[in-house]
């Protein structure tokens, strides 16, 4: 069991961590693929691989922000 | 493509795998921790993607380390089962890395024991390269060609040239190997060096058959530098399939 404003921290902890530090590797690891001398089939297939998990990694964002608006606007103390 | 260049988009996949790896224990934390069935279900998801995300950055690690290469063994592996024997045939640039990623792949990853047949290199050196790899060396047992040296509990020394003795080499240590596990012959077209072709091919055919009898994986490695067309055609057909690299 966790009380609300932990666990509010404890979801900012991980949307933060999901927006700004996974996000922003995953996009610079992308720019600099595009920019490599990786053979045409491994760097699509790289393209694929990760534009994936980056377009997974945006919907976790949203995922979490909206789990930080539920818990802020319930009355429960305890979750 | 450049070593720098090679070397900075590595550096950048461990990274992520890295940050893959501390997400996926972030939230198994939280889960243990929150009781409420609705945010448990959502970080559930969530993990789930982690777990995943780990798996393609592990995959995109490969493909930069070994190149396009990786992706099709790797493809050529994934039906891979007890008593499947598959041939491998690569040029001799991409043999260090077929041993890697095929290691790697059926060792590390599917906990195959692997009784592996060195007709080319000295073990010594092998096991060296494959713990620099990071392939798991207590899974390997080995058979090596070679004159000289001495034998241990997990070494026995054969005479290339002496299949005989090598298959009988071979059958004892897939008795001794509890589990599943794989015969790896590294590589079946050194031995048309020191055999003829009908010699090696019969050889073949009754490590296929019997392999598959005793339930045990099979890989054949071909370098294509080594051997004629038709004798990579003929051992294709023993084969259950084959992968191109």
């Amino acid at each position: 069991m966790v009380e609300k404003q932990e666990l509010v921290r404890m979801l900012i902890e991980a949307l933060s961590f999901e927006e700004v530090t996974v996000s922003g590797r995953l996009q610079a690891f992308l720019r600099e693929v595009k920019g490599s001398e990786l053979d045409e089939m491994a760097r699509s297939q790289i393209e694929r691989k990760f534009g994936r998990m980056l377009e997974e990694t945006i919907r976790h964002s949203k995922m979490l922000t909206e789990m930080v608006k539920r818990v802020m606007k319930s009355e429960q103390g305890e979750f | 493509m450049n070593k720098a260049s090679s070397e900075r988009l590595l550096t950048l996949v461990e990274e992520i795998l890295d940050q893959e790896k501390r997400a996926k224990e972030l939230y198994g934390e939280y889960i243990r921790r929150i009781e409420d069935r609705s945010i448990v279900e959502g970080l559930k998801r969530i993990l789930n993607d982690e777990e995943e995300h780990i798996r393609l950055a592990s995959e995109v690690l490969g493909l930069i380390k070994y190149g396009s290469s990786y992706s099709r063994l790797r493809d050529g592996l994934n039906g891979f089962s007890e008593a499947s024997s598959i041939l491998i045939s690569c040029d001799i640039e991409n043999y260090l890395k077929v041993n890697m990623i095929v290691l790697k792949n059926l060792v590390n990853e599917k906990g195959f024991k692997c009784i592996y047949v060195a007709v080319n290199k000295p073990v010594s050196s092998l096991v060296e390269a494959f713990k620099r790899e990071g392939i798991d060396t207590d899974k390997l047992s080995f058979i090596e060609c070679t004159t000289v040296g001495t034998e241990t509990e997990k070494r026995i020394l054969v005479k290339p040239d002496n299949l005989t003795d090598m298959n009988m080499s071979i059958s004892r240590l897939i008795e001794e190997t509890p589990g599943k596990k794989i015969v790896y012959l590294d590589a079946v077209s050194t031995l048309y060096v020191f055999n003829s072709g009908n010699v090696v091919e019969r050889f073949t055919h009754h490590l296929v058959s019997s392999t598959k009898l005793k339930g045990t994986g099979l890989i054949l490695v071909a370098i294509n530098e080594e051997i004629e067309k038709r004798s990579i055609a003929v051992l294709t057909t023993f084969c259950d399939s084959k992968i191109d690299v």
